[in-house]
């Protein structure tokens, strides 16, 4: 069986020669849960934004690269073939929900422009499938809130408008860039587990970008390691927690903060 | 009905009622300057005896050189100056916009370019550059004159909106609506327009407060509207031409000038406050 998204010897170049991303492949199935781990600077965003061709202008994917995805390689789409792509196949959650949301837009209008976009011609139509979408994720009064503004949600209100704008077409593959770095930790889980329904639900792959080990162990059935741009380990979570193999993975396990009863 | 016409909740930003009163009076005034206006402006009463009037009950703002009523020729110039105004704004509007939005929306070459037209069209300071194209052509007609303020106008307006557009542009809800397949023209009218139209609000209000003693600059260096027209630089003109003798030629154009881009400047600030979402009560 073929995987859903096939990245192979990715590379990305900065001016001066700056390697962001240094000849990474790794595989993500259908419906598979992979975080993508490493300290920040790692190049795990790169990596992500480079699959989406979201990179800024000054970036250099190397020539050699593949993305292969629905058997295309998304890096040698052009622009309009990658504006079909995002949004309906692929679908991004970001780590900021009050900066990912257009503060001019009720949140309504901007789950139903995903759907204006792919194709429903009707606003009427794109918001009723919005209000949906919005009680889906658990967004209560979905039929009011969605007249609302982002600035009148608190913030895990927010995040779950960005994932019902992400997961409205269900999308083979959702990349969740820091999906709740910028949450509390109470909303964190419910988020967290908010994903994992819809996931199940829908049979959506998720790629989780987080330097957060806690969500890796709680949310993810494999994990790619990376240090410096390259991949140093591919392991399932439950082996890469109990015997990590590379030096960076284990420093990584010790750094995370415990809990420790005085006795 | 659709959900976008559902009516948006009154907003409780206070209105500048002072401004408005007096920007409306102004406009309704000058709209209906047959009406309100005592005289005819270019009415002579009498060229010997009733010329360089002080104010009076007959004429509460006196009356010229030539014994014109001098608040029918303020009332009348009114609407010259708040046409020419308000119409050349617009033009250095749409051009300003366009060419902005497009500079930084693009980036890359098509911004280097076309911001280089910019810098050098605003390197010669616009009074300068208007005197020349007066000396070029001549006097002007109304027409001309708003033609020529607008394509003087839209350098400094395509700034503003290329500096702001930029800004918008590298927010990251921009990136976000990239990221859901928004196409790039949807993004620039949806996600970062939006944003930058209250700042070309405000932009363009400031502007016509410019516009205005621009044009009464003009006007009184008698290379804008020509003479026998009223306008208020042309008024202040007569009274600068018989060495502030007459006062009233000078004070009471002079005051309209200063209540209109004072109401105009008030008026521009409180909408931009208006316009912001994050000022807006909540649902």
């Amino acid at each position: 069986m073929t995987a859903l998204l096939e990245v192979r010897h990715l590379s990305v170049t900065y001016p001066g020669d700056r390697r962001a991303v240094n000849d990474i492949s790794f595989d993500i199935d259908a419906g598979e849960t992979v975080a993508l781990v490493g300290e920040s600077g790692c190049g795990k965003s790169t990596t992500a934004y480079a699959v989406m061709q979201l990179l800024g202008p000054d970036a250099r994917v190397d020539r050699n690269s593949r993305a292969v995805f629905d058997g295309d390689n998304l890096l040698t789409h052009s622009r309009e073939a990658m504006c079909r792509i995002r949004g309906r196949r692929i679908a991004m959650i970001f780590q900021e929900p009050a900066a990912a949301l257009n503060p001019s837009m009720r949140v309504g209008d901007q789950v139903a422009e995903v759907a204006e976009v792919h194709g429903e011609r009707s606003h009427r139509r794109a918001f009723e499938k919005a209000v949906t979408m919005l009680e889906r994720v658990g967004i209560r009064d979905a039929g009011r809130r969605a007249y609302a503004f982002p600035h009148e949600l608190s913030g895990g209100m927010r995040q779950r408008v960005v994932i019902a704008m992400a997961l409205l077409l269900q999308p083979a593959l959702v990349i969740a860039d820091e999906p709740t770095s910028a949450l509390d930790v109470t909303v964190q889980a419910q988020i967290l587990a908010l994903i994992d329904e819809l996931r199940r639900d829908a049979g959506t792959a998720v790629l989780f970008i987080t330097h957060d080990l806690a969500v890796v162990a709680e949310s993810c059935s494999r994990a790619i390691v990376m240090q410096g741009g390259s991949i140093v380990e591919q392991a399932t979570t439950e082996r890469l927690f109990a015997a990590p193999k590379h030096r960076h993975s284990a420093d990584l396990l010790r750094a995370v903060p415990r809990l420790e009863v005085a006795p | 009905m659709s959900p976008r016409s559902r009516a948006t909740p009154r907003r409780r930003v206070a209105t500048p009622r002072l401004a408005i009163a007096a920007l409306i009076a102004l406009v309704a005034i000058a709209a209906f300057a047959p009406l309100t206006a005592p005289f005819h402006p270019a009415e002579q009463p009498d060229a010997a005896l009733a010329k360089n009037l002080p104010p009076s009950i007959e004429h509460p703002f006196g009356t010229d050189g030539y014994s014109r009523d001098v608040l029918s020729r303020v009332i009348y110039g009114a609407r010259t100056s708040l046409a020419v105004a308000g119409i050349s704004v617009l033009v250095a509007l749409a051009l300003g916009t366009a060419v902005g939005a497009v500079a930084g929306f693009a980036g890359g070459n098509v911004d280097r370019w076309l911001m280089r037209g910019v810098d050098a069209v605003l390197s010669v300071p616009r009074l300068l550059l208007l005197l020349v194209i007066a000396a070029a052509f001549g006097q002007l007609s109304l027409g001309g004159l708003i033609l020529v303020l607008g394509l003087t106008g839209w350098p400094a307006m395509s700034r503003i909106v290329r500096a702001q557009v930029r800004e918008m542009a590298a927010l990251d809800h921009v990136l976000a609506a990239r990221a859901l397949g928004v196409q790039p023209g949807r993004i620039l009218a949806r996600h970062v327009m939006p944003g930058v139209w209250p700042q070309v609000l405000v932009a363009a209000t400031l502007a016509v407060a410019s516009v205005i003693p621009l044009e009464a600059g003009l006007s009184f260096l008698g290379l804008g509207i020509p003479a026998p027209a009223p306008s208020w630089g042309n008024i202040m003109l007569e009274g600068y031409e018989q060495q502030l003798r007459s006062w009233w030629l000078v004070v009471f154009p002079g005051i309209a000038i200063i209540t209109t881009v004072l109401a105009v400047n008030v008026i521009g600030e409180r909408l931009r406050e208006s316009l912001d979402p994050r000022l807006r009560p909540p649902v």
